[in-house]
Formats: C-alpha cells, structure tokens, sequence
C-alpha cells in the first residue's frame, strides 16, 4: 500500500506544486521609447500602461461603460495616447492589504496610487522611481498652481532623500478644521443667547444636558457629545474644545523657542481636560462615553439625545440630516469654537496627505502619470465651459470624477461654492462660475423655495452663516495651527507609536472620569516610553 | 487478519483522508516557513531570505514593552477561567438536559442555548453595549429592582474580566452541550437497566454510569482546550473592551494586532506568535500525556 499511497502524495503534490510555488510575472518592455514632449504631448502609437485602482459600490457608469471604458479612458486614449489597463481593482477596505501583498510579492503594475506608509516601503525597497525632473518637466501649469495653493508641503510628503518619490494627490487642509455644532431648535427652545463666550458656551451645555431642550417631560439628554475615540475629527472629538485653550493635541506645534513639541503633553491640555471631567462630574457628558464609541454617539444624536458636539463642516451630512428624519424642526448651526481667554483660537488641522501617484522603477513612460495627471485638472476644472461628459449626473448618481487613475483638488473649492452662493446673494450675476459653484446654488435654492428637502444639507454647509463662512474668516485672519510635522513617520513613531497613542486615549478618558494624575503620569510616561526620542526625530527632521 | 486483505480493505479510507491532509499541508505546515520572521527584521519587499537576521532581538524588544506583564496577566487569567467554567458548565447542563422527560423541552432549550454561538462577536458587542448600560441597560434595571446598585460591566476595571468570561461562556456552552449530549446517548441502555435492577436511584445512575461513559469525552475536550490557554479571545476583547478598561482587558492577541496589523512590525508580531504556539504545544503535550496516564485515552 505504501507505494500507491506515495504515488498519491506525489500526484497530488504535482499538481499543487505550480500553486505553491507561482509568483506574480513581471511586465517586459521591448522597443524604443517613444517620444510625445510637452504636458499634452500625444504617443502616436498608443502605448498600454497598468495601474491598479480601489473602487466602491458608488462607482457608477453609464450604460455599457466600465472602468476601462469611459469619457476619462477615451481622453487617455484620444489625448494622449495612453491606454490603461487594470491589472486589478479592490474594495477600500481591502486595498492596504491588496497592495502590500502586491508589492511584497513584486508583481507591481506601472503607475499606481499609494497611501504614505505604502510610499514609504516602495522607496525603502527601491521599487519606484523619482519623478521631480519628470513633473517640473511635464506637468501642466495648471496642475502646478493647484497642487501648490498650500505650499510645498505635499510635495515634502513625497521627498526622500531630496527626490520627489511620488505626485501628491493634493486635497483642501482647512477642510478638516472642526466647528462648534450647536443645535438650534434648542438653543432657541431655552431661550439661550449665541455662545461668545467659553462661559456662554459652557451655560448652553449646561442648560441642553438640564433643562429638557425637547420639551418632552423627561430627563433624557446630555450636554455635550463626545466618544471614547476622542479624536476623530469628525464628529464627537475633542481636538476643537481643546483648541479653545490653545492646545492642539496629536499634531506638532512650535514652542517659544521655534523648537517642535507635542501638542498633547502641553500644560494646555490639562486646562482643557479639568473642564471636561468637571462636565463628566456634573453629569452633562454621558457617564458611559469610554465605553461609546463614534458610531454609538452617532446613533444618541440621531435619537435626539445630543445638542452640542464638536465636528466637521459636513456634519450637516452626518449625523445631523438623519436626526432630521426623526426631528423634522432640527436645524443646526456651526459656531467658531470660543476661545477661553481673550486670544482668539486657532482651529487645528493635521495637513497630510493620503495618497501619492508612483511610477514602478523600470517603466519607460513615468512621465505618462504626470500627463495623466494634468489630463484630469484639465477636464475637471480648466475647460471652460467644462465638458458635459465630466460632468457629475446627480439624477442618475453617476460621478465621473471617480472613474481617473488619479485625481488632485484645488484647495479652496468648498470656499469657492459658499463664496458663489453669497454672490448671488448679493445681486451679482452668476456667469463665469464654474459648475460645481452652480450645482450648489441649484440645490440651495430647491431647499429654500420648498421643492426637495433632501438639499437641507447642502443648505445647512454653505449658506451666508454656515461653517464655510466661518471657515473663510479664518482662512482670512490665519485662524488655523497646521501640524509642523509632515514628513514621513519617523523609526521610533513606527516602532512606539501605537503603544503610546494607546496610553494617550486611555489616560486622557481617565482624567475625564476622574482620575486627577491621569496627565501628570501619562506626561512623564509619554516621555520615557519613547516620547523623547519621537521628539528629537521631530526635530532633526525639521531642521534638516 | 491477511495483512494484504486488510490492506485493500483500508485504501479507500485512507483515499477520503487525503483531501484534509493535502490542505493541512498547505495551510498549516507550508506556512510555518514564515516563522523566520519572528527572527529578522522583516521586511516585506526583501523577502523571508533577504530581510536582516536578528536573532532574538524580537523577544527581547517584547519582553521590554512597558505593558508586557499585564498583557500576559490578563491574558492567562481570562483564558484559564475561560476554559475552566467552559468545561463545567457544558457537563452540567448536558447531564440536567438528559433528566428531561419532554423530548420537545429538551430541543427547545437545547437550540435555544445554541443560538448565541452563531451571533459574532461585532454584533453582540453593539448589543452588550445596550443590555449592561448602567443607566439604561436591561440587566441593571434587574439588578436594582433587586435594591443592587448600577453596575459598569464594561467599564469599570473590577467588573470586565468578569463580564468577558460570563459572556463568553453564555454565548459557547451551548455548542458544548450538544457534543456532550451526543456523548451520553451513546451510553449503553443495558447498563442503566442493570444499575435499576440493582436498585440504583437516579443520581446513582448518573455518577456511575452516564458520567463515567462521557469520560473520554470530556478528557478529550480538556485535551483540546488546554492548548487555547493563551487565546483569550481577540474577536470578543476587541469589539467589548474600551480605553478605560485596556487595564484588565488588553492581551497578546490585541496586541499583536496593534504590532503587525497597525504598525506593520511583523518581526515582534510573529515573534509574540510564534511564543503562544510554543507554550501552546507544551500544554498540550502534556495534558495528552497525562490524559493517557490517567484515563488511558489516547488518539494514536
């Protein structure tokens, strides 16, 4: 028997074996480089070039249109010359690992989008290639202007070594920057006057969690919103209460004497933390928050629990338009964050960038990404009138800014929405906005005139007195602290990184709760458990 | 027996295991090649054989993490009492279930106590959330309609391990039960009818007949369960605990996963791996040995 069984073990082994053993086969380049100069520059012969892409189920398509089949893959083609073909395409929430196993199994496409951790590794295993003498040379003037409206800081992202590794997928910084969110069907049910004030502001928390701002007979809501993720900068955080006393948690700020320092271990932010765990004391934030998280405190605002939270611009969006579906007289109302001394405060927003461009190490064409680049700042913003096959059809849901390779956004086009809104407003005629300006004015005028309530969203962010409007008052006053660092992560941040942010949230929710040494202890440990050591890093890198 | 006639007879069987010892093989053995990992400074472009050896530095960078001893605290006393109480309850809830007259009560219960098994943990986690609220949760109301004051299950450090094994145990037994049941139904019908004649009463059957015939049983579930003395349980702690009660709460598993998964360090993150198994191995080495000992069983 022995022998017909290892004849089996062998067979089958056999046929396993090539499933074992395959690895991913790289792409030849044969043939001379063909030339097609200047930023539009066409390949008479098209040339074919692999990429890789995440996409969702709000990818939408016209009919018998797909990712490689679409107004963007026919300008490709019919502009420049480059056909691109997807090796693979993944779900978001499998992309990090999709793209790991790629490229720790070397089967790497031509260009492709990588995350800043993702940037890291590929230039640390050399498997792609500077691209600085290739944008300054290709890229549209254009996509210059745009991707430095902020300053070189994407692009500092991207340098290793002195070498542009990766083109940045800039987006708008200020659009993190959180507001005070206030409801004010409440507000105006108490009788409540505008927070001006921290003292004001503290008053209305007070009276939201006391006072039975619904008016339904019972004791059921609190003051103030917040969620064991306590930063998040998205709804429920503190980073914007913290502001207010002029500390900036988690980014690095500048000390007094231009030296980079931590903004969470900061005598301010004990300041913040003692009014937060007297609010915890008195009972105005929900006892059970360290055990709720985002989501939790999402699901207590839409069943009318929460009246005052800290979030977003698009809060509106999110949570606050699904309350609405319960409590149809919801109106909400974003506020600069008060400060608690008389020095204004500055709203904090981290400035990273989340996704790069890359081209693999052996490709003939690394100049096809910036082209591809330029192609869709072109299409997307530059055309005038812009093309009607870019743009977005909101009835059928089909976005077509979705289906590029690669996309960058001009800082300030939320701005420029509110800003074409209010221009109407003021009797100015509309011509010479661009589309994106005339789909907002459209959707605020159907919630005005009573046509579609759904747009009550779109109202809530842009209208003369929303956080837009707040926002470019600070934009135009300075009223925002950037975090100083922005390269990438540095050795010890990579190696202690996760356990001391861990012992951040977990001590900081302590003294929320009670512990009055939480931040004194979680200070010196921070220092000692690598802390110091982030610190110096911080610096070498800001002075080198 | 003619060992060629045993032999022919016995081919198909063997034929019908080779389907699981193909995937053991490729699952389970092939990937025991990354263990290297546990020994380099690995990095994933440069591959198992071209990343840095070295050596223990791994196990020694772990052993120095501020938070080390707590971690492998809590993780043995959640597994332990885990395995303890999940190894009780089961035999006592099968043997009361055998007791029931009514075969249809008995179904009931027993799919009923099944049902939990099938509910992940991401979804009981929202649920537990609710039900042990202090100030809003069904089970504290029972509690105070008991005059027991509010109790912060999943926030309060005295309370959550507490909480976590109840849970777990709640939401396992059932699957245990079934396999013990299975068990006592297998026991001869002629014994009990023996032990009657002989005048023996219920609890009398029970201790000398129904529990010796599940021996094997349970010995065997000992056996296997000691090797999970350092899996505390990652799906359960992960979607129950809180920045408040990482205290008692945080284990190797948590741990490991803030390493690898978030900090991509796999060398420290394999390392820690590659010590669960190990200690997992001696446990279970043993725990056969002495289940051969003592009880005679054995599996080869």
């Amino acid at each position: 028997m022995d022998r017909k069984l290892f004849l089996f073990f062998t067979a089958s082994f056999m046929l396993l074996g090539p499933m074992l053993f395959a690895s991913g086969q790289q792409g030849t380049e044969e043939s001379e480089k063909q030339v097609a100069p200047g930023p539009f520059g066409k390949y008479d012969t098209p040339i074919t070039v692999t990429a890789v892409k995440s996409v969702d189920d709000t990818h939408k398509y016209y009919q018998g249109e797909d990712l490689e089949n679409n107004a963007w893959s026919r300008a490709y083609v019919d502009e420049l010359g480059i056909n691109l073909k997807y090796d693979w395409t993944v779900n978001g929430t499998q992309w990090d690992q999709k793209m790991n196993l790629a490229i720790a199994s070397g089967s790497l496409p031509d260009i492709f989008p990588v995350g800043a951790k993702q940037l890291a590794m590929l230039v640390e295993a050399e498997l792609i290639q500077p691209l600085g003498a290739i944008y300054d040379e290709y890229a549209s003037d254009d996509l210059k202007e745009i991707q430095l409206q902020q300053g070189t800081i994407p692009f500092d992202a991207a340098t290793f070594n002195g070498q542009l590794m990766g083109i940045p997928e800039t987006n708008s910084f200020i659009d993190a920057a959180n507001f005070l969110w206030i409801r004010e069907d409440w507000r105006n049910a108490l009788n409540l006057s505008k927070p001006e004030t921290m003292d004001e502001l503290i008053k209305i928390i007070y009276a939201f969690a006391n006072d039975d701002p619904d008016g339904n007979g019972k004791d059921d809501t609190y003051g103030f919103a917040v969620s064991n993720n306590i930063y998040n900068y998205g709804y429920s955080s503190i980073e914007g209460f913290c502001n207010a006393f002029h500390a900036y948690p988690t980014i690095w700020v500048k000390d007094s004497s231009g030296k980079l320092v931590y903004g969470s271990i900061q005598p301010e932010m004990k300041e913040a933390l003692i009014v937060l765990q007297k609010m915890f004391k008195d009972g105005v934030i929900d006892p059970e928050f360290g055990v709720k998280d985002r989501g939790k405190l999402v699901e207590d605002t839409v069943a009318g629990k929460y009246g005052v939270g800290i979030g977003a611009q698009w809060n509106p969006f999110w949570p606050y338009i699904q309350a609405r579906e319960n409590f149809p007289n919801l109106q909400v109302a974003a506020y600069e964050i008060p400060s608690a001394d008389n020095k204004p405060s500055l709203a904090q927003i981290p400035s990273s960038i989340g996704k790069f461009l890359v081209v693999r190490k052996d490709f003939l064409y690394p100049e096809a990404a910036v082209k591809l680049t330029n192609i869709f700042v072109q299409h997307q913003f530059i055309d005038n009138p812009l093309r009607e096959e870019f743009l977005e059809d909101s009835e059928k849901g089909i976005a077509p800014h979705k289906w590029p390779i690669f996309t960058t956004w001009p800082a300030f086009r939320v701005l420029d929405r509110h800003k074409g809104w209010m221009a109407v407003q003021n009797g100015e005629s509309s011509e010479g906005f661009n589309s994106e300006q005339l789909d907002t004015i459209d959707r605020m005028n159907s919630y005005l005139d009573g046509t579609d309530d759904a747009q009550w969203g779109e109202w809530s962010t842009y209208k003369s007195d929303g956080p837009v409007a707040i926002n470019l008052k600070r934009v135009e006053r300075d009223g925002f602290m950037s975090n100083k660092f922005f390269g990438a992560p540095t050795e010890t941040m990579v190696t202690k990184g996760s356990t001391l942010e861990k012992m951040e949230e977990e001590m900081f929710i302590r003294f929320i709760m009670g512990d009055t040494e939480a931040f004194d202890k979680f200070v010196a440990d921070w220092k000692v458990l690598g802390g110091d050591s982030i610190t110096e890093e911080v610096n070498l890198w800001a002075n080198s | 027996m003619n060992l060629n006639l045993k032999l022919r007879r016995e081919i198909p069987l063997h034929i019908m295991i080779l389907p699981a010892l193909v995937l053991i093989i490729i699952f389970n053995y092939g990937p025991m090649v990354g263990i290297i990992i546990a020994f380099e400074k690995y990095i994933p472009t440069k591959g198992f054989f071209g990343s840095k050896w070295v050596g223990l530095d791994n196990f020694r960078y772990i052993l120095s993490m501020p938070d080390i001893q707590q971690i492998l605290k809590n993780t043995i006393v959640i597994a332990m009492t885990k395995i303890v109480v999940g190894l009780f309850i089961p035999v006592i809830v099968a043997l009361s279930l055998n007791e029931l007259g009514s075969d249809r009560t008995k179904r009931a219960i027993q799919t009923s106590i099944y049902l939990p098994h099938f509910l992940s943990w991401v979804i009981l986690g929202g649920i537990l959330v609710d039900i042990l609220s202090p100030s809003s949760g069904f089970v504290n109301k029972i509690l105070g309609s008991l005059g027991v004051e509010p109790i912060f299950f999943l926030g309060d450090n005295d309370w959550f391990q507490f909480t976590v094994i109840i849970t777990n145990t709640w939401k396992e037994f059932g699957y245990a039960t079934i396999i013990y049941l299975a068990a006592i139904t297998s026991v001869d019908p002629n014994l009990y009818e023996a032990a009657i004649v002989d005048g023996a009463n219920r609890w009398r059957q029970t201790w000398h007949i129904t529990l010796p015939g599940m021996k094997t049983i349970i010995i065997l579930m000992t056996v296997l369960s000691l090797g999970a003395v350092l899996n505390a349980g990652f799906d359960q702690l992960f979607n129950l605990y809180n920045p408040i009660v990482y205290e008692t709460g945080d284990i190797i598993d948590t741990f490991v996963y803030r390493l690898g998964l978030i900090d991509a360090q796999f060398g420290p993150a394999t390392a820690v791996g590659l010590f669960k198994s190990l200690v997992s191995l001696v446990f279970i080495s043993v725990s056969y040995f002495l289940a051969d000992k003592l009880a005679g069983y054995s599996i080869f």
